[in-house]
């Protein structure tokens, strides 16, 4: 039930948050596991940080320059996405605040502990080292992008 | 034979988290701090804390590994009357002890959910036990049913972290020994959780049987205790403004050749004034015996051939602050006010009135044999604040006020200072 309601918010706030094409994102929802590149552009379009125009690499050159980077250098841009990764470079882009261990350490453990407790993650699948799938990407991102909208 | 099981138990978890796909841990820390704590003649600042570590190891939705445990503590300040009737200290006392509330293998297999190992029995309506137990559980859901059964050993729990609470018995062997009483556990729950926000029913049944050889519980003066209970339960939410929950529970079984027949039965409501600020009642009642009927409020010494006082199977629901009460021969009116100023800020004002059913013992140690005929136990007032600035850290605090009935006692010198009785304390949880 979650996941249609997630489904829903997703697509009812798409429109505004992305900027990217449905062909991309066709694309990305047929992949097993979403990759560092697609899910990073996806983030950042949706965050106004880069333009519609920007590929996947543009995207992983930005997140080597920001406070997260050193998490993403380790990363090729056709990888899987952890859980924690992906909410610590969600809740940075957007600027969560989150609780008082993530603010400390800034660590993707702490986002995904952080992305439970406010109900964006079911806790039989909160595991920060977890690949995630594509439409828990973009229900992330919807999640975040509506609250800050 | 036990340290050969809980060292292989042990030794096979360590390898099961060396496998593990996906892997996640986190801790607690819970800090505890009342005042003051009266016993007898006596009066401590009382600290109970939890340190506790959880991991959680998946291998898909077949199996998946869970643990959680820790250290547990008390810590009290003693404080006592000197011969000129003058606040002296005492003695500092302090326990230590291990907790393993969950290590257990689950998953789904085949549209049932089953659960191998440590893991919480619990009742839908916390009438009957919150406690672990190591054992076997499987649940089924077909449409908005939800079916489920357990089976469960109580003989490798920590004794002091579990809280069985039914015989004398188990209140000696907290001191003497590391494990709990051997007893057998098995349980059926049905549910329907999904069906309707206004009502939600659940029926849940739950056995238990003493194990314990018969040369120990004669020589604690105990007898062998079979008992079933029986529970029934709705709650709803209706519209979001009215949050409603009725629950009964039944007792039988036998204690030696004593029979228990016994019950417990609540209400709670709460009702959105605005949709910050929430009115709440809640009614208890619960059967009792009287003291001609049995020496205190566990099982043990001298009992009628026909008890009627409620027993849960551990501490559960306690009612009350500044006397901690346990559900058996009380009961008790509440009323309050919830209001939640912000999302990280909330208040409690409330007045609970305790009664006992029969004129005999209840769980707390002030009241006595001698406390007199009067059914009336006492008023209480409470204060809550609770303030969570963040995920992961919350701090509350809490003063209560209790006008004694007759039947509490406390010290007559004591009774000097506190006319009333009160408690303060807070509480400090922060996950890691």
């Amino acid at each position: 039930m979650k996941k249609v309601l997630s489904a829903f918010l997703f697509i009812a706030i798409s429109s505004s948050v992305f900027g990217q094409s449905n062909t991309l994102i066709d694309s990305f929802l047929e992949l097993e596991n979403a990759d560092v590149g697609t899910t990073l552009l996806l983030i950042a379009q949706s965050a106004g940080v880069l333009d519609e125009k920007a590929s996947a690499q543009d995207a992983y050159d930005w997140a080597l320059e920001e406070s997260f980077g050193k998490h993403i250098q380790r990363l090729n841009p056709e990888e899987g996405i952890s859980l924690g990764l992906f909410y610590l470079v969600l809740f940075e882009t957007y600027q969560i605040k989150g609780g008082l261990m993530y603010r400390v350490t800034r660590h993707p453990r702490y986002a995904a502990l952080e992305a439970g407790y406010l109900g964006y993650v079911e806790p039989s699948g909160l595991f920060a080292t977890r690949r995630i799938r594509p439409y828990e990407v973009l229900t992330g991102i919807g999640y975040v992008a509506g609250g800050a909208l | 034979m036990k340290r050969l099981i809980i060292s292989l138990f042990l030794l096979s978890t360590i390898s099961l988290i060396a496998f593990a796909y996906d892997g996640m841990w986190g801790g607690r820390l819970d800090f505890n701090l009342e005042l003051p704590e009266v016993m007898g003649s006596t009066a401590s600042i009382h600290s109970e804390d939890h340190l506790s570590l959880w991991y959680r190891g998946t291998w898909g939705d077949v199996a998946n590994l869970e643990i959680e445990g820790g250290v547990g503590g008390t810590l009290d300040f003693i404080m006592g009357l000197d011969t000129d009737l003058k606040f002296e200290y005492k003695q500092t006392e302090y326990t230590i002890y291990p907790e393993l509330d969950l290590l257990n293998i689950y998953g789904t297999v085949d549209g049932w959910d089953y659960r191998a190992g440590r893991f919480f029995f619990s009742d839908p309506a916390s009438l009957v036990i919150s406690t672990p137990a190591d054992g076997v559980s499987a649940y089924y859901s077909f449409g908005s049913h939800f079916l489920g059964m357990g089976v469960g050993y109580a003989g490798l729990t920590f004794n002091e972290s579990v809280e069985y609470y039914l015989t004398q018995q188990d209140v000696k062997n907290i001191e003497e020994q590391l494990l709990a009483n051997a007893r057998l556990m098995e349980f059926l729950h049905w549910s329907m959780p999904g069906a309707l926000a206004e009502f939600q029913p659940s029926v849940y049944f739950l056995g238990l049987q003493d194990l314990s050889s018969s040369a120990s519980l004669a020589e604690d003066d105990v007898q062998r205790l079979q008992t079933y209970y029986a529970q029934a339960m709705v709650r709803g939410n209706v519209g979001g403004r009215l949050l409603y929950e009725v629950a009964a529970s039944g007792q039988y079984g036998k204690y030696g050749s004593s029979q228990i027949l016994a019950g417990a039965a609540r209400t709670e409501l709460a009702v959105a004034l605005v949709p910050s600020l929430w009115l709440t009642f809640e009614g208890l009642v619960s059967t009792g015996d009287v003291w001609s009927d049995r020496d205190g409020y566990l099982l043990g010494g001298t009992v009628a051939d026909s008890l009627n006082q409620y027993l849960p199977v551990s501490t559960v629901a306690t009612r009350g602050y500044v006397v901690e009460f346990e559900l058996g021969n009380l009961t008790s009116f509440g009323l309050g006010l919830n209001w939640k100023s912000s999302e990280t800020f909330a208040l409690e004002l409330s007045g609970t009135t305790f009664l006992r059913m029969a004129n005999g013992p209840v769980s707390a140690s002030q009241v006595t044999s001698s406390s007199g005929e009067s059914l009336f136990v006492g008023q209480e007032g409470l204060l809550g604040f609770y303030w969570r600035p963040t995920s992961d850290f919350g701090l509350n605090l809490k003063a209560g006020v209790l006008y004694p009935g007759s039947p509490i006692v406390i010290d007559a010198n004591l009774k000097r200072y506190l006319p009333v009785l009160f408690k303060m304390g807070f509480d400090v949880s922060w996950s890691f």
